[in-house]
């Protein structure tokens, strides 16, 4: 690999060293009454690939995503290359790879347009050989132009890894990557992880033990969160795993042979280097956007449901109040705004907790970009989303309450609220995608925050079609700007809170 | 196992001297703010023995604003030190702001019948208090719908310090839309101002006020605490019985 990519910022921290590429020391998680990973520490060096064996629930999964940077560690630390994995410094996640049990590749996509996705995220360039080698590698080249909802499990699997191996890390962290994968796949797996064993500490979660036995250098054994044994497979000699991981279960820890890994000397502790490459804010932030305009297009799973919902909404307003002529712009102003704010609130505010659901967000949080990257790609999709069901709702007030209400004082009103209004949903989408019953919950939450908007939308809106001189109707608009301004800006310091994890 | 309840909660049934002394301070001023709210303040001469519902409604309107502005510390503090302390400081904030929002409410519903003739407006000022009520009301119900702690207490304070931006706009809204609602004339000369009395009366029904939240606050933060010393011990049995 270059030391650094034509597309990607400088690389940091070049050179291969001898010293462990991966330290975990003392990790600590719980998750609710759990201790889910209570104090585990272990070295990883270029050139070995480690198992980590358990029962359900010993804690794999759970350190495997403390490792990728994608939960937050209570107590302790992970570093790759010497430098600390942490939510809030991209460049730490540089070089590294994840595939956890789920898909995380967009259903919308192709194959190869998935790949690419994942590949541009790393500071690979959509027209790379290195897309077509990895697709080859994980046999899925002739699939290229497959829908990925379209493929098999086991194929899915390999586009997974296809995605995670695109930018050739040096951490690789594999959850249950066998699962699903018939033998013909699983011996291009193992091929395929045998060709970059070389250059990257590979760890893998599994509960295949056999298979496990034949691929690893080394074994970890995970017992309610405890690193139970850390042993080369050579110092195993000829014990079955099965009784190994039987002793663990047991809480009686299996013998711990002296040629572990962490037992080694100091003297060769100096951290092994990471070639580290990420793209820029906008490239990121461009890539983010492209695909959630190409995603629309082919799902028309948002837009067309907003609109409808927006127009629906003024079609009830129009219906259920007998409304005189007089007082027609005045209801066809509140009546805009109020369908526009609950086209929003119920539409716009699903962006993230879909791709939550869906395992899509994984994709983007791995990958070494800012959080703000991520906000400002799903801003700008829901600020285009919200003024196109403002421009349709706009027509339809014209034509249901008989006024001259698309104007272009209106568009302008629009433009400013639906930039406000995209914050909202934008920011409370992110916050809600892990709570229970968030479509009860992003109502209560947002509508009470959105009330500026109404009150200035409406007050402008009234205005103009008042005709009141325009100096007049600016302070509201001033007023909306603002407001989305202070959203915006407060989006931006909590970013990182935001999709902590 | 981990607990987030320091050794402090043992003695949590313990009322210190410093809290017996504010106590007594604010039965004090309680009873002064009463006294002076009823005896000593001059009868105002448009709106009657009514006008006198304005002491307690101005200084809860104060707390209210008091209590969402800690609300934002707390979440604040809490996200940058992970101090559980924090997140219960803003969630005792977050109720008691709440329910004096809803003394703020409910007195300038009965003070408006008198006045406008009417109970609701839909008044910038009136509306935006609504808002903030929404907002915090929001702000507890949220917590109810997420399990994992630390989730809880993370989004919980993003939420308190976004919804943090309704009470800069809730106090100028009068400056912004002209309206029913009248603007600040407590110390404006020659604009109306208060009587002497009257301000006298305000500044120590605020006094109080303060002193009754402030001992709220700590009673609803040391509630706070037990509850969460509860939550631990319960964790604690979850676990050790086995919880994989």
């Amino acid at each position: 690999m270059s030391q650094s990519g034509p597309r990607g910022k400088p690389a940091t921290g070049i050179g291969i060293g001898r010293g462990p590429l991966v330290e975990v020391h003392s990790l600590y998680r719980r998750l609710g009454a759990v201790e889910a990973v209570a104090g585990v520490s272990f070295t990883q060096r270029r050139g070995e690939i480690a198992v980590v064996l358990g029962e359900n629930g010993a804690g794999k999964t759970t350190l495997l995503r403390l490792m990728a940077g994608l939960l937050r560690p209570a107590a302790g630390s992970v570093r790759t290359g010497g430098r600390r994995v942490s939510q809030t410094d991209p460049i730490s996640r540089a070089g590294l790879a994840f595939v956890g049990h789920g898909a995380s590749s967009y259903d919308e996509l192709s194959v190869i347009e998935n790949v690419r996705f994942a590949a541009q995220l790393r500071a690979v360039a959509p027209d790379s050989p290195r897309i077509r080698e990895t697709l080859e590698q994980v046999d899925l080249w002739r699939f290229r132009d497959r829908r990925a909802r379209e493929l098999s499990r086991g194929m899915r699997q390999r586009l997974e890894l296809a995605g995670a191996l695109v930018a050739d890390p040096e951490v690789i962290l594999l959850d249950e990557p066998f699962n699903a994968l018939d033998s013909r796949s699983r011996a291009s797996v193992d091929a395929l992880l045998a060709g970059r064993k070389p250059n990257a500490a590979i760890l893998i979660a599994t509960h295949e033990i056999d298979h496990a036995r034949s691929i690893a250098d080394r074994v970890l054994v995970l017992h309610r969160g405890r690193l139970q044994l850390d042993a080369t497979v050579e110092s195993l000699g000829d014990r079955d795993l099965r009784e190994v991981l039987d002793q663990a279960a047991a809480g009686d820890p299996p013998h711990q042979p002296a040629e572990s890994e962490s037992g080694r000397t100091a003297a060769d502790s100096t951290p092994d280097r990471i070639t580290r490459r990420r793209p820029g804010w906008l490239r990121a932030w461009r890539t983010l956007v492209t695909r959630e305009f190409r995603a629309e297009l082919r799902s028309r799973e948002f837009v067309p449901a907003m609109v409808v919902l927006g127009v629906l909404m003024l079609m009830v307003f129009s219906l259920a109040f007998a409304i005189p002529p007089e007082d027609a712009p005045a209801a066809a102003s509140g009546a805009f705004w109020a369908s526009l704010i609950f086209a929003t609130v119920l539409g716009a505010v699903r962006g993230f907790a879909v791709e939550r659901d869906r395992g899509t967000l994984q994709t983007q949080l791995l990958a070494p970009i800012s959080r703000s990257a991520i906000f400002g790609g799903k801003w700008i999709v829901n600020f285009v989303s919200i003024a196109l069901v403002g421009g349709v709702a706009a027509v339809v007030t014209s034509v249901f309450f008989r006024i001259a209400f698309a104007g272009w004082m209106t568009v302008l009103t629009v433009l400013v609220a639906a930039a406000a209004l995209a914050s909202i949903a934008t920011l409370y989408g992110a916050l809600l995608t892990n709570t229970r019953a968030r479509e009860m919950l992003a109502p209560v939450l947002m509508l009470p925050v959105t009330m500026p908007v109404l009150i200035g939308g409406v007050a402008a809106t009234l205005d103009s079609l008042s005709a009141t001189a325009v100096p007049a109707r600016l302070p509201w608009l001033g007023l909306v700007l603002a407001y989305c301004a202070i959203l915006l800006s407060l989006a931006v310091l909590l970013v990182d809170y935001i999709f902590e994890d | 196992m981990k607990t987030d309840v320091g050794p402090r909660s043992q003695s949590a049934g313990n009322i210190s001297l410093a809290m017996k002394l504010v106590l007594a301070l604010t039965l004090v001023a309680v009873g002064a703010s009463v006294f002076m709210t009823f005896a000593y303040a001059p009868e105002h001469r448009v709106q009657g023995n009514l006008q006198r519902i304005f002491y307690s409604h101005i200084s809860t309107a104060g707390i209210c604003y008091i209590a969402f502005i800690i609300v934002a510390i707390g979440g604040t503090m809490y996200l940058a030190r992970r101090d559980p302390k924090w997140d219960r400081l803003a969630r005792a904030a977050a109720l008691l702001g709440v329910v004096f929002t809803t003394i703020v409410l409910l007195t300038g519903c009965i003070w408006g019948t008198g006045v406008w003739g009417a109970c609701w407006t839909w008044d910038p000022r009136l509306t935006t208090t609504l808002v903030l009520w929404f907002v915090y009301v929001g702000y507890l119900m949220l917590r109810g719908y997420i399990d994992e702690r630390e989730q809880k207490r993370r989004i919980a304070a993003i939420v308190g310090i976004v919804g943090a931006v309704v009470v800069p706009v809730n106090y100028l809204s009068v400056f912004w839309w002209r309206n029913l609602h009248p603007q600040s004339t407590i110390i404006v000369e020659g604009r109306g101002g208060l009587a002497p009395e009257m301000l006298q009366t305000l500044i120590v029904t605020f006094v109080a006020f303060i002193l009754l939240f402030g001992l709220l606050l700590r009673l609803q933060v040391r509630l706070e605490r037990l509850s969460d010393a509860a939550a631990d011990l319960r964790m604690a049995a979850f676990a050790k019985d086995g919880a994989y």
